[in-house]
C-alpha cells in the first residue's frame, strides 16, 4: 500500500483505539465497588435544577439545605439517624436535656465534657458560647435571618432583633452551661432550638447577609467548598468523634445539572444520586420495573404545595378573590405534574401528620368547580405568578394560569431557580399577585405551620415565609394564644385555625401534600436507606455501598 | 420607414447582418426565410425562472413553504375549528394518562369534562393536556412570524449598512466594517440569552395586536444578530458594482449619491438580498427554536417549536415522539429554505451549469 493510505489506516487504528479505551475508561469509573466494602467510598452526587440557597446556618432554610447542614451540624439536641417514628425524637447530642425550670420558662443546658463528640474541624472546641454565638448572629438585624420568628419568645431577643444590643440578655453562656429563659412557657421549643439555624457556629463567625460560604462546622462531616451554580464537596470531620454514622468518605455534588440527565447518569451508575429525584415521567416506569425500595423510595412529608395569593396587592386583597382561585385551582392536575406516588390532595395548610390536623373537605380536590369560582368573583384583572423552574413546576404554573384564565383573571409567569425564587417571593414589596410555593415543617408542631405561613407580626423586609403577606390583627392573636397553649387543647386549637383561616380568609389555596421520591445508582446499599422523617430528605450520613 | 409591423425577434445566432435586416425591414440586406428559426429574446427574470424551475430539489423546498406557510396561517385556524379545541386549552383528564399521569400518545379520542368529543392527532404535549397536533400548527406561525419579519429587519440594517460601507467607501467603509466584525465577535448565543433575558420580560406582552406573546422581543434579539453576514455580501457586491460604467455615467448626469443608490446599485442586489434573505430565514428559525428551548423566547401558553423542544425532553424516555415532531418539522423547514436558497443562488446565477 502507499503511504498515504497506510497513514490513513494507522490512524483510523488509532482513534479507534482511542474509542475503546474511552469506552472501558467509562464502564470503569461508572460501576466502581472494592470488593466486600460496604463504606469509605465517595459519594457522587447531582443536584438537578437548583442550587442551595444558603449554607450559613442562619440562613439556609431549603430542605436540600438543611439536608447538607444535618450533615455537618451539631446541635444540643438532635433527631437520630433513623426513620420514623424513631427518627422525630429528640435525643442529646452536644448537651443533656435541659432542665426546665421557673414555670417552664428557663431551660438550662449542661453542655457533656465532650461535647457528645462535637469538635470542629479547625479544632476548635464546642462549648456553650458556641451556641449563644449562633442565637445572637441570628438575631443580628444585619443577617436577615429567618430564625428571628422563632426567637420571639427568648428573653432579650426582640432587642436584639430591633438592633438595640448585640447579645439577648436570656440567652446566658457560662462554662459548659447555657441558660435560655422565655418570655413565656412554650411546648415546642425543644423542636425550635434543635432547627439548624442553632447548631454551634465557630467563635468570631462573621455577620454577612449573603451568607458565609465557607466555615467551620463540628458535625460528622464539613463543608469543604462550595462555588455557588457548580459544585460543592462535603468531607469527614477528622475531629467529630460521636455516634453519629460516616459511611460515606465524601460526598461530592455537581450542582444545577439537567434533571433528565441525571436519571440517565443513577440508571447507569455513573453518579449515585440526584438530590432532586427522579423526573417525575419517570416514576411510573421505575414502579413497574419492581425497583420500589430497591432503587426507588417513595416516602411521605410533613409538607405543603400551595399557591400564596399576595394580600397586599389589589387583585388578592379582595377575599372573595382568593376563595375563587380556590375553587377554580385543579389541585389534582396540580399533582399529577409530580408523577405518580406524588402526594395527598388537600385544601388545609396542616400536613395530615402534625397534631391537631382535621380534614374538612372546604373546597374542592378532584376537580374544579369554577361554576362556584365565577359565583364569588367576576372581576377579572392581570396577575404576575411567580414560580420555581422545575420542569413540572412550570407545568403547574400552566395550569394555574389556565385555571385563572377560566374565571376571568389574565395572568404572566415568571420561573426562577428555587433559591431566587424564595428571595424574591420572600421580600416585602415585590411585585407578584401569586406564587406557587412549598413548605415542610422544620419541627412536628403546628406552630411551624400556621403562624409561620399567617402571622402578620413576623412579616420582615425579607426572608418572609408568609408569602401571601396575610396579616390580620384577629387572627394574629388567635394564633399567638395557640402558641401559649399545651398539649391536646393546643392542637385543637391549631386544628380550628387552620379551617378557620382555609374557609374564612383563604390567603392561600392549598394544593396537596407531596412525598418525597429518590432514585438511587445500583451499587448502593438499599438497606443503608433511611429517610429523614423531620426534614424531610434523605439522611447521607447512613448511605453505603452494596 | 416602413409602416408594415416590424417582426420582434431575431433569428438566434443570425450575426450582425440578420440584425440589421430586420432591423431595416429588409432594406439593408436580406431577411431570414420562413425556415429560419426565430427565438424570443428571453428578458432576465424569465432567464432566472427557467434556471430556477430546472432545480427540482429546490422546487420540492419550495413547495414544501408554501404549504407549510398555508398550513400555519390557514390551516391553523381551521383545524382548531374542526377539532373544536384551540392550542392553548387544557384537557387534563382526557389528554393525561390517569394512571401513568403521562401524555396520552397519537391519536387518542376521549371525552372532556363538559362532555364534548375530542380527538388528539398526535397526542397531548404536556401534563397539562394540550393538543400537540395545534400547537405544532400555531408554533410554525410564531417560527414563521418570527424568522420573516427577524429577517426583512435584519436585512434592511444589514443591506443598509452594507451599501453604504460599500459606496462610500474610506472612513465610512472603515467604521462599518469595524462594527460589523466587533458585532460578528461577540459570543452570539450567550449575548443573545443576556439580551432576552433583559428586555425579554419587558417585551412579551407587546403584540401590536397580530402577534403571539414574547414574538416583539425575540425579533428584537434575532434582529440584532442576524444582520453582519448580509452586510458584508452587500458590501462586497456594491464595492465591484461601483466602479462600472453606469455609476459613472449617473454620476455624470449629477445623481445624488442616494438616487444611485437606490436606482442604479439596489437593482443589481436584488439577486443577493433574495437569496441570502432565504439562507438566514432558515438561521433565524433554528435561533428562535434555541432561544425558545432555552427559555428566553416565546413564553407558555403560546406555542412554539422551540418550546415544545424544550419540554419534549421531560418524557424522551417514555413518549419519544414528543421530540420527534418538532424537531422533525424544524429539520424540515430549516432544509427545505436551504435548498430553496441554494436553488436561487444558482438560478441567478448565468455562469451556472445547470
Amino acid at each position: 500500500m502507499s503511504r498515504k493510505v497506510w497513514l490513513g489506516v494507522a490512524m483510523l487504528a488509532t482513534g479507534v483505539t482511542l474509542l475503546v479505551a474511552a469506552g472501558f475508561a467509562a464502564g470503569a469509573t461508572s460501576g466502581v465497588k472494592t470488593a466486600h466494602s460496604k463504606t469509605g467510598l465517595a459519594m457522587n452526587l447531582d443536584m438537578s435544577n437548583s442550587d442551595f440557597d444558603y449554607l450559613d446556618p442562619a440562613l439556609a432554610y431549603l430542605n436540600v439545605s438543611w439536608q447538607m447542614r444535618y450533615l455537618t451540624d451539631c446541635k444540643l439536641l438532635n433527631y437520630p439517624d433513623k426513620p420514623a417514628p424513631q427518627g422525630t425524637v429528640l435525643q442529646p447530642e452536644a448537651a443533656d436535656f435541659p432542665v426546665i425550670s421557673k414555670g417552664g420558662t428557663v431551660y438550662t443546658f449542661t453542655i457533656k465534657s465532650n461535647a457528645g463528640g462535637c469538635k470542629f474541624n479547625t479544632g476548635e472546641a464546642v462549648t456553650a458560647q458556641s451556641f449563644a454565638d449562633a442565637i445572637n448572629r441570628d438575631l443580628n438585624p444585619a443577617m436577615q435571618s429567618p430564625a428571628v420568628q422563632f426567637l420571639s419568645d427568648v428573653v432579650g431577643a426582640n432587642d436584639v432583633a430591633a438592633g438595640k444590643g448585640t447579645t439577648a440578655s436570656g440567652v446566658v453562656a457560662n462554662g459548659n452551661k447555657l441558660t435560655i429563659t422565655l418570655t413565656k412557657p412554650a411546648a415546642d421549643f425543644l423542636g425550635r432550638i434543635t432547627m439548624p439555624f442553632f447548631a454551634a457556629i465557630p467563635h468570631g463567625m462573621p455577620i454577612n447577609s449573603k451568607g458565609e460560604t465557607s466555615f467551620a462546622s463540628a458535625g460528622p462531616y464539613y463543608l469543604k467548598n462550595w462555588t455557588q451554580g457548580r459544585s460543592a464537596e462535603f468531607d469527614i470531620n477528622p475531629n467529630y468523634k460521636g455516634t453519629r454514622p460516616r459511611n460515606v468518605s465524601r460526598f461530592n455534588i455537581t450542582i444545577g445539572t439537567d434533571q433528565n440527565q441525571a436519571f440517565l447518569q443513577v440508571k447507569s451508575g455513573q453518579i449515585d444520586d440526584d438530590l432532586a429525584g427522579p423526573p417525575p415521567a419517570e416514576k411510573a416506569g421505575l414502579l413497574s420495573a419492581g425497583l420500589l425500595k430497591k432503587q426507588f423510595f417513595v416516602s411521605p412529608l410533613a409538607s405543603t404545595t400551595y399557591v400564596a395569593l399576595n394580600t397586599s396587592r389589589p387583585l388578592f386583597g379582595n377575599v372573595k378573590a382568593r376563595q375563587a382561585v380556590n375553587f377554580a385551582v385543579d389541585r389534582h392536575a396540580m399533582l399529577a405534574q409530580f408523577g405518580v406516588l406524588a402526594g395527598v390532595r388537600d385544601d388545609q395548610f396542616m400536613a395530615p401528620a402534625v397534631p391537631g390536623y382535621k380534614n374538612a373537605n372546604i373546597y374542592p380536590t378532584k376537580a374544579p368547580n369554577l361554576t362556584k369560582a365565577k359565583s364569588l368573583y367576576t372581576g377579572g384583572g392581570n396577575a404576575t405568578i411567580y414560580i420555581r423552574n422545575r420542569g413540572y413546576q412550570v407545568a403547574q404554573g400552566q395550569i394555574l394560569q389556565y385555571n385563572l384564565q377560566q374565571i376571568g383573571i389574565q395572568s404572566t409567569v415568571q420561573p426562577f431557580t428555587a433559591g431566587v425564587f424564595y428571595t424574591k417571593a420572600g421580600t416585602k414589596g415585590e411585585p407578584f399577585d401569586a406564587a406557587i410555593g412549598g413548605w415542610g415543617w422544620d419541627y412536628p408542631d403546628p406552630y411551624d405551620f400556621l403562624n409561620v405561613f399567617f402571622d402578620g407580626n413576623n412579616i420582615h423586609d425579607t426572608n418572609n415565609n408568609n408569602l401571601s403577606y396575610f396579616n390580620d390583627p384577629s387572627i394574629n392573636k388567635q394564633l399567638e394564644k395557640a402558641a401559649s397553649l399545651t398539649g391536646d387543647t393546643r392542637y385543637a386549637a391549631y386544628g380550628n385555625l387552620d379551617i378557620t383561616i382555609a374557609k374564612n380568609y383563604a390567603p392561600m389555596a392549598n394544593l396537596y401534600h407531596p412525598t418525597f421520591a429518590d432514585f438511587l445508582a445500583p451499587r448502593m446499599d438499599p438497606s443503608c436507606y433511611v429517610f429523614m422523617p423531620i426534614y424531610g430528605v434523605q439522611d447521607l450520613a447512613t448511605e453505603c455501598f452494596k | 420607414m416602413s409602416t408594415t409591423e416590424r417582426p420582434e425577434f431575431v433569428p438566434a445566432g443570425a450575426g450582425l447582418a440578420a440584425t440589421i435586416a430586420h432591423e431595416t425591414h429588409g432594406d439593408l440586406g436580406e431577411l431570414g426565410g420562413p425556415e429560419t428559426a426565430v427565438v424570443r429574446a428571453r428578458g432576465y427574470w424569465e432567464q432566472v425562472w427557467i434556471r430556477f424551475r430546472r432545480d427540482k430539489v429546490a422546487i420540492t423546498g419550495g413547495i414544501f413553504i408554501i404549504m407549510l406557510v398555508f398550513c400555519a396561517f390557514v390551516g391553523a385556524p381551521i383545524a382548531a375549528h374542526f377539532l373544536g379545541h384551540g392550542p392553548n386549552e387544557q384537557f387534563f383528564y382526557g389528554g393525561v394518562d390517569q394512571k401513568t399521569f403521562l401524555p396520552v400518545g397519537p391519536w387518542t379520542w376521549f371525552t372532556a369534562p363538559a362532555g364534548s368529543h375530542q380527538l388528539f392527532i398526535l397526542g397531548s404535549s404536556d401534563t397539562t393536556g394540550r393538543d400537540e397536533f395545534l400547537r405544532l400548527l400555531y408554533g410554525a406561525r410564531v417560527s414563521l412570524e418570527i424568522a420573516c419579519i427577524a429577517t426583512i429587519v435584519g436585512m434592511i440594517i444589514g443591506v443598509t449598512l452594507g451599501a453604504t460601507a460599500g459606496y462610500f467607501g474610506g472612513w465610512i467603509d472603515t467604521i462599518i466594517s469595524r462594527l460589523t466584525e466587533l458585532v460578528m465577535a461577540f459570543p452570539l448565543l450567550l449575548f443573545a440569552i443576556a439580551l432576552g433575558s433583559t428586555i425579554g420580560p419587558r417585551l412579551n406582552s407587546v403584540t401590536l395586536g397580530f402577534l403571539g406573546n414574547g414574538v416583539l422581543s425575540l425579533v428584537v434579539v434575532i434582529s440584532v444578530f442576524s444582520w453582519f453576514y448580509p452586510a458584508r455580501i452587500i458590501r462586497a457586491q456594491v464595492l465591484s458594482l461601483r466602479e462600472k460604467e453606469f455609476v459613472e455615467a449617473a454620476r455624470m448626469v449629477g445623481a445624488s449619491d442616494l438616487r444611485i443608490i437606490k436606482s442604479h446599485l439596489l437593482p443589481h442586489l436584488v439577486a443577493p438580498i433574495i437569496v441570502y434573505s432565504t439562507l438566514v430565514f432558515a438561521q433565524n428559525i433554528l435561533f428562535e427554536a434555541g432561544l425558545s428551548y432555552l427559555g428566553v423566547g416565546v413564553q407558555l401558553p403560546t406555542a412554539s417549536w422551540g418550546n415544545l423542544l424544550a419540554s419534549a425532553p421531560n418524557f424522551y424516555l417514555t413518549q419519544p415522539w414528543l421530540m420527534l415532531w418538532p424537531g422533525l418539522i424544524v429539520l424540515l423547514t430549516t432544509l427545505a429554505f436551504n435548498l430553496l436558497g441554494d436553488g436561487l443562488r444558482d438560478a441567478f446565477d448565468p455562469r451556472s451549469s445547470r
